[in-house]
């Protein structure tokens, strides 16, 4: 739809050829269907023209050009002397340079980059894994060799085990002895005790029965504790 | 190696005729741009002269990492910006006017010497005053803008970076100097060949 405010912003571009061509061809068109477009359109034209025309006529004659250059060459020869060129230092030079080839960007096409991407993957593997089977080759085998150490292993357990009994004569040498066998199985079953499946020493007095005094000492510990 | 890289060249190492070539070459289009610019022939030239001096200066900045002229119409652009500060600061009370236009200093190429021939010359003339009014009242930077479209080609993004402003500055500026071109002049839709139609005196 054509919108004659809309085409005038776009006209002195086009006049101008500041329109892509697409956008001038639909504009051109539109200027069929509309007189006052298509008359602004012309003046544009004509007034650019006219002012070039002007311009281009209000140069110098070709007569004046010789004198121009003798003067300009006149002007040259003597104050060019004077004029101290700019003097570029190395490094001034060369970073410019450096820079340029840094940032310079090539233009690449799409599957041209894909497969330059694959290559350096591929080549990044292949470097990989052949340093890998270079370091296995280099590498020389290991030799499992199965030992068996004996680690000494210091448990040492003392168990003192005092049993007082009574003297013999303060009773029947018949009551005695049948005494002594009593305490004498009742030590054994604490020594039995004792030296259960858990190692550890049995710390109940079960079955033991003293007839006067009794003292059981039970000494625990390793040679750590010894002074 | 073209001949005009060698001369570059050539000029880089000191040599000042090989530099005199160089500006042979250019000559023509940093004076008319000048001329456009100041309007006067005895400034244009001075201007003119100038340029070629800071681009001697200036040489072994020079780089190829563009064309010649381009940079050397990046010289020129900075030149005249500086050449008008410096006339802002000598004669602030002064502003340009269409005198030394309309005073015939201003150079008009030569059409031949019958009567007919003088009657064109005194038409473009007057048409070239006209446009030289119409440039005259704008400012200093949008008469350069103009100059760098139209004569130069130069697009909005080329002047806006020369210029350090903004390519819609850029448009807005060449936008003024059109409407006031259009107000000096008068063009309508039927004028075809503006100077070709001042010599048989439809100039309006």
């Amino acid at each position: 739809m054509h919108n004659c405010r809309l085409a005038k912003n776009r006209l002195l571009d086009l006049t101008l050829d500041e329109v892509a061509p697409a956008e001038a061809k639909q504009l051109l068109d539109e200027l069929d269907d509309c007189p006052a477009c298509r008359e602004e359109y012309a003046t544009l034209r004509n007034t650019l023209r006219v002012s070039v025309q002007a311009l281009q006529s209000a140069l110098p004659s070709e007569d004046f050009w010789p004198g121009y250059h003798a003067r300009l060459q006149v002007k040259l020869t003597r104050d060019l002397p004077a004029v101290q060129p700019v003097r570029l230092s190395l490094s001034s030079r060369v970073w410019p340079g450096l820079r340029k080839m840094a940032t310079t960007s090539v233009r690449v096409p799409v599957p041209v980059a894909l497969a330059m991407m694959l290559l350096v993957v591929i080549f990044f593997f292949a470097l990989r894994s052949r340093g890998q089977a270079n370091l296995t080759a280099s590498t020389p085998s290991a030799i499992v060799e199965t030992r068996t150490v004996e680690v000494p292993v210091i448990q040492e357990k003392v168990v003192t085990q005092v049993i007082y009994v009574e003297k013999k004569g303060r009773r029947s040498r018949g009551a005695a002895n049948q005494l002594d066998r009593m305490n004498l199985n009742a030590a054994n079953s604490i020594a039995r005790a004792g030296s259960d499946a858990s190692g550890k020493p049995a710390m109940s007095l079960v079955g033991f029965k003293p007839t006067d005094q009794l003292k059981l000492t039970i000494i625990k510990g390793s040679y750590q504790n010894e002074k | 190696m073209s001949s005009e890289d060698e001369l570059i060249r050539r000029a880089q190492a000191g040599e000042s005729d090989a530099f005199c070539l160089l500006a042979q070459a250019y000559e023509r289009r940093i004076y008319s741009l000048a001329l456009h610019y100041c309007r006067d022939r005895q400034d244009a030239e001075d201007l003119s002269q100038e340029v070629w001096l800071k681009v001697y200066a200036a040489l072994a900045t020079f780089r190829n990492e563009s064309t010649f002229y381009t940079w050397l119409r990046k010289i020129t652009i900075n030149c005249f910006l500086n050449h008008r500060r410096r006339r802002v600061r000598s004669f602030p009370w002064s502003r340009q006017t269409t005198a030394d236009v309309t005073s015939g200093d201003y150079p008009i190429k030569q059409e031949g010497g019958s009567t007919a021939s003088l009657e064109i010359r005194l038409q473009n003339r007057l048409v070239v005053e006209k446009v030289m009014q119409a440039l005259s009242s704008v400012t200093p930077q949008q008469r350069l803008i103009f100059l760098l479209k139209h004569q130069e080609g130069m697009t909005y993004e080329e002047i806006a970076k020369a210029l350090d402003c903004s390519p819609g500055t850029v448009k807005k500026s060449v936008s003024r100097t059109i409407a006031k071109l259009r107000e000096q002049l008068g063009v309508n839709e039927e004028s075809e060949n503006y100077i070709s139609c001042t010599a048989t005196g439809i100039l309006r």
